[in-house]
């Protein structure tokens, strides 16, 4: 009802890369249990290979410094493409928000690097200041990953919530004959707008969730009296993670623009549409919060 | 309706992606199936510990040459007994029918080269099989997942000399289907948490009688 196509040519176009993209979601669907096989084979080698690059280290093994410099890196490229990282929310952001690119990269890197220092701050605050055991920590970062789902549904409360207010806005001024132009404006204004409320609300709400693998260097890399090298590490991985999201952002970006070229619309369209599609993104981000929230996925529950 | 459809269908995507945050320790195993020229008795366990979960597990313990001896003795023993709630994490299977077992004897806690942890044990059935047994096979899993346990290779299960005649080992790798896949992610959401993902993507051992 809000978008209309410019011309028949254009439909046909349309309809074919959505066919392409139903069809390469089925064949990756299919997939799907090999490939989480597979992920869970290269978690058990990488998890070896980070233990031995660390002893080697504690053995005073030059070239391992290089070795897990190259691997902590590799490790946040590819970890990333699993659960977290921020990249739900911000390809939502991205999806429904009139974005640049520079913006887009700007709000991936900006999570990256807040995932790590949350991650190093929250276990040397535990270790150091409060001197618990690494176990009291593993019990903690539920609390911590629950803090991060929650601050995504408020975040897409607070998105969906400015949405609305808009369009009462605008539904108040259509009604009133008067003030045709202000409603238009308002409008555009409100679209094109950079929020540095939203950008830190969505960088604090996906950054406030520390990246397991960053834990798992932390934790390991303090155990065995390393703990600087640890947190080289999950700097690195950072990095890494921030190259995949950021790649993620973009194939998002270039997918809405994809899209926008085949569809037409008035300037009020234009307008209204963006409000509509910034309240779907909102509300899709409270149910991904409130569903994670009540997944339980991350009971780290004590097996030894 | 078609487009909620596809929409659930890609939350679902989303969901399936958040299981890959298991596993978090590993364990990989030896295992002799023990046994008589007339009964399947049990099995002898070697289990080794990644080097990661192994600092965890030491981390914080007195292992000073010393205290060694007991200190390992001690943490076998809480190891042994958080097993123990979980069916040593051990599942073995006659005609579809969970099979009880026995206190697990002559536990052992030792170390190699590589800083991981060897745990070495016997568990008994409680109920020995007859060798003429056929349908007989087992799992051995965290039902939770928070732990993978598996063999290698084929060759890292054996019979012990008497039960050789009567059987071949065969090692059924996991092949968990899209349903199975994603039934077993929405029941967790609500019920029990991650309860059937280890039985999932678990390895399973069948005795074949010649």
């Amino acid at each position: 009802m809000i978008f209309y196509t410019k011309n028949k040519k254009n439909t046909i176009y349309l309809s074919l890369s959505f066919v392409f993209v139903v069809l390469l979601v089925y064949f990756l669907w299919q997939l799907w249990p090999s490939i989480v096989l597979s992920g869970f084979e290269w978690q058990r080698d990488n998890n070896a290979r980070l233990s031995q690059l660390f002893f080697a280290i504690q053995d005073h093994e030059t070239s391992a410094y290089y070795s897990l410099i190259l691997f902590s890196f590799i490790y946040g490229v590819i970890h990333a493409v699993g659960p977290g990282h921020g990249k739900f929310v911000i390809s939502t952001f991205v999806a429904t928000h009139p974005t640049k690119v520079r913006h887009a990269l700007f709000l991936t890197i900006a999570t990256g690097l807040m995932q790590a220092f949350v991650a190093i701050a929250f276990v040397s605050t535990l270790l150091f200041l409060f001197n618990s055991s690494m176990r009291e920590v593993n019990k903690e970062v539920p609390t911590l990953i629950n803090m991060s789902f929650g601050a995504v549904v408020l975040m897409g409360g607070f998105i969906a919530y400015k949405a609305i207010r808009q369009l009462i806005h605008i539904h108040k001024h259509h009604h009133n004959d008067s003030c045709h132009c202000h409603e238009h404006m308002d409008a555009k204004t409100f679209n094109h707008a950079h929020s540095w409320k939203t950008d830190l609300g969505i960088i604090f709400s996906s950054g406030l969730r520390p990246c397991s693998g960053a834990l798992m260097v932390l934790f390991f890399s303090k155990v065995i009296n390393l703990y600087w090298v640890g947190m080289v590490s999950a700097l690195l991985m950072a990095i890494g993670t921030a190259i995949t999201t950021s790649a993620i952002a973009l194939l998002t970006l270039s997918g809405k623009t994809f899209m926008q070229r085949f569809i037409s619309t008035s300037d009020r369209h234009v307008s209204l549409g963006g409000i509509y599609l910034k309240m779907i993104g909102g509300i899709l981000l409270m149910i991904f919060g409130i569903l994670l929230i009540h997944s339980g996925i991350f009971s780290f529950t004590e097996r030894f | 309706m078609r487009l909620i459809r596809s929409l659930l269908v890609i939350l679902c995507c989303f969901f399936s992606l958040s299981i890959c945050a298991h596993p978090h320790s590993f364990i990989e195993m030896k295992t002799k199936i023990l046994g008589t020229q007339t009964q399947i008795t049990g099995f002898h366990m070697q289990w080794t510990f990644d080097a990661i979960t192994t600092t965890y597990m030491y981390d914080g313990l007195d292992m000073s040459s010393k205290n060694k001896h007991k200190t390992l003795a001690r943490l076998t023993q809480s190891i042994l007994t958080n097993m123990k709630k979980s069916h040593y994490f051990i599942y073995v299977y006659h005609q579809d029918k969970l099979m009880a077992l026995n206190q697990v004897q002559s536990a052992r806690l030792q170390n190699n080269q590589n800083h991981q942890a060897i745990l070495t044990f016997d568990v008994m059935l409680a109920h020995p099989l007859a060798v003429t047994t056929q349908d007989m096979r087992f799992m051995v899993y965290d039902p939770t997942y928070y732990v993978d346990i598996f063999w290698n290779k084929k060759s890292d299960v054996s019979l012990a000399k008497p039960l050789m005649p009567f059987y071949k080992i065969k090692l059924v790798e996991p092949h968990p289907s899209l349903e199975q896949m994603n039934y077993a992610t929405s029941l967790d959401v609500e019920t029990h948490p991650d309860n059937t993902l280890g039985e999932l993507f678990t390895q399973q051992i069948v005795l074949i009688a010649n």
